[in-house]
């Protein structure tokens, strides 16, 4: 009977602070949209560079990749939020720097994403296009990448996934997310079993939910007699 | 330059690194002509027809089409590659896109041209292939003969001066090669210009103009069709035709 009465009153404490814990999805959204967003901004064009760029742009790219690709995400955090942006005369809040630095991160896994989404469109198609009059950048943008993306999709998907769980770290800095507002609502009642059950269950849902989501888009713009290749 | 003369090839060299593969290629293509190329493999057919729309670039040698040189640096090469069809021995149709898109693309990106009118042409150039009622269909819903017919027809529906055919039928399963060799030899009697890599013989006999053979990266003869395939002059093509004679030969049995 004290056992229980005890978890009845967790309960009510906790249900007290759920409002509060919620809040900060938006927040983790706002983390991964943005991070994803940036991500695709600077790898779709870095994956371009490395397949048909030049030389020394290949390398430029491959170093890019093989940085963000190598630090801890907490180191990268720390280095630009107390290092980079300072040594640069930028003092940024702790959530745009998390973005950018969930986005850097991103779009060096994204490049590669695509850059084997790319390659395996195939050389012929491109050559075909060229030999049709297309410049560079037309071949590009009407045969290659059209294709490309569709067989990125499901990379990309996962890239969703990871950047959600990976944007918990960004507590380090103080964002109002997920995982911040677990934190204090553990410190506020002591309490720690629940608000993390709480918080695990959150992230569950939002991967589950986004990837389904995404998983949907993938199903509409498939290419008739081509499912089984991707 | 005498004005029927589409392409004119002068000495042509190109190597990769140290290998060799075109030593001084020379010869014109006229108006209306079909020009045969055979060879070995390995013979330097593929990269001389890769050369001739600078796909790749020749190290050596001039290339003019249409009386303007285009190996001159300062010629716009998509320009240039307009003006030449490519056909190829793999199809490389666009996956993405439908049959008829695949055939009035190039016309929408290249040429400029309004959605409709290309649709209109690409559909004109869908039935001359035999295959409007495909239209709709991707790549991946039609058979190998059908994949090459649309590929014609997008060479076609940019009324190029000149179609390059890269062994066009050596991808395709027997049966399938008819269509496509039906198609070509139809072209080649309405007088459109081309230069066909190809090891179909009867093909060559029945339309084409001239024969060339080439052999380590050069042409080492050349004359009518029937007169170099029956009756070559060197010992290489001897040999060639030789097995390739052999071969058919063989399938007829």
């Amino acid at each position: 009977m004290r056992v229980y009465s005890k978890l009845l009153k967790l309960m009510v404490t906790v249900w007290d602070y759920l409002p509060y814990i919620l809040e900060g999805v938006w927040w983790t959204l706002g983390l991964v949209a943005g991070g994803l967003a940036l991500g695709f901004i600077i790898g779709l064009p870095l994956s371009i560079a490395q397949v048909y760029g030049h030389r020394i742009l290949k390398a430029i790219v491959e170093v890019y990749a093989w940085f963000f690709r190598s630090v801890p995400l907490l180191v990268l955090l720390f280095l630009f939020y107390w290092g980079v942006f300072p040594a640069l005369g930028y003092k940024l809040d702790p959530l745009t720097c998390s973005i950018l630095v969930l986005g850097f991160r991103s779009g060096g896994y994204q490049s590669q994403i695509f850059r084997g989404a790319i390659q395996s469109v195939g050389e012929g198609q491109y050559i075909a296009a060229r030999t049709l009059g297309m410049s560079k950048l037309q071949g590009i943008f009407h045969i290659i990448l059209p294709q490309a993306l569709r067989i990125a999709f499901p990379g990309w998907v996962n890239e969703y996934a990871i950047i959600l769980k990976d944007s918990a770290i960004c507590f380090v800095l103080g964002v109002m997310e997920v995982l911040t507002r677990t934190r204090y609502v553990v410190m506020a009642t002591l309490e720690p079993l629940l608000p993390y059950f709480i918080a695990g269950g959150l992230f569950i849902v939002l991967t589950y939910g986004g990837t389904k989501l995404v998983n949907m888009v993938y199903e509409k713009t498939k290419i008739p007699g081509l499912i089984g290749r991707m | 330059m005498p004005d029927d003369i589409v392409l004119r090839v002068e000495e042509l060299y190109k190597s990769y690194g140290n290998i060799t593969v075109l030593k001084g290629v020379s010869f014109e293509v006229r108006r209306g002509e079909t020009k045969i190329i055979c060879g070995p493999s390995g013979s330097g057919k593929s990269t001389l027809l890769r050369c001739l729309n600078l796909i790749t670039r020749p190290d050596k040698g001039r290339i003019w089409l249409e009386g303007e040189e285009i190996t001159n640096r300062n010629v716009n090469i998509n320009k240039v590659r307009q003006k030449i069809g490519f056909v190829f021995q793999e199809f490389n149709l666009f996956n993405h896109l439908t049959a008829l898109r695949n055939v009035s693309i190039g016309l929408e990106v290249v040429k400029k041209m309004k959605k409709e009118e290309a649709r209109r042409i690409a559909l004109q150039m869908l039935r001359k292939v035999g295959l409007e009622e495909h239209a709709y269909k991707y790549p991946a819903e039609l058979s190998g003969g059908q994949k090459q017919r649309v590929a014609i027809a997008r060479a076609l529906a940019m009324n190029p001066a000149i179609i390059f055919y890269d062994e066009p039928t050596s991808a395709l399963d027997p049966q399938l090669i008819g269509e496509v060799l039906e198609v070509m030899k139809a072209l080649a009697r309405e007088k459109v210009t081309g230069i066909v890599v190809t090891h179909e013989m009867g093909f060559a006999q029945s339309v084409g103009d001239e024969m060339l053979f080439m052999y380590d990266g050069k042409i080492i003869e050349r004359g009518p069709p029937r007169e170099v395939i029956r009756n070559p002059k060197c010992e290489q093509a001897k040999r060639f035709f030789q097995r390739i004679h052999e071969l058919y030969a063989r399938e007829e049995r």
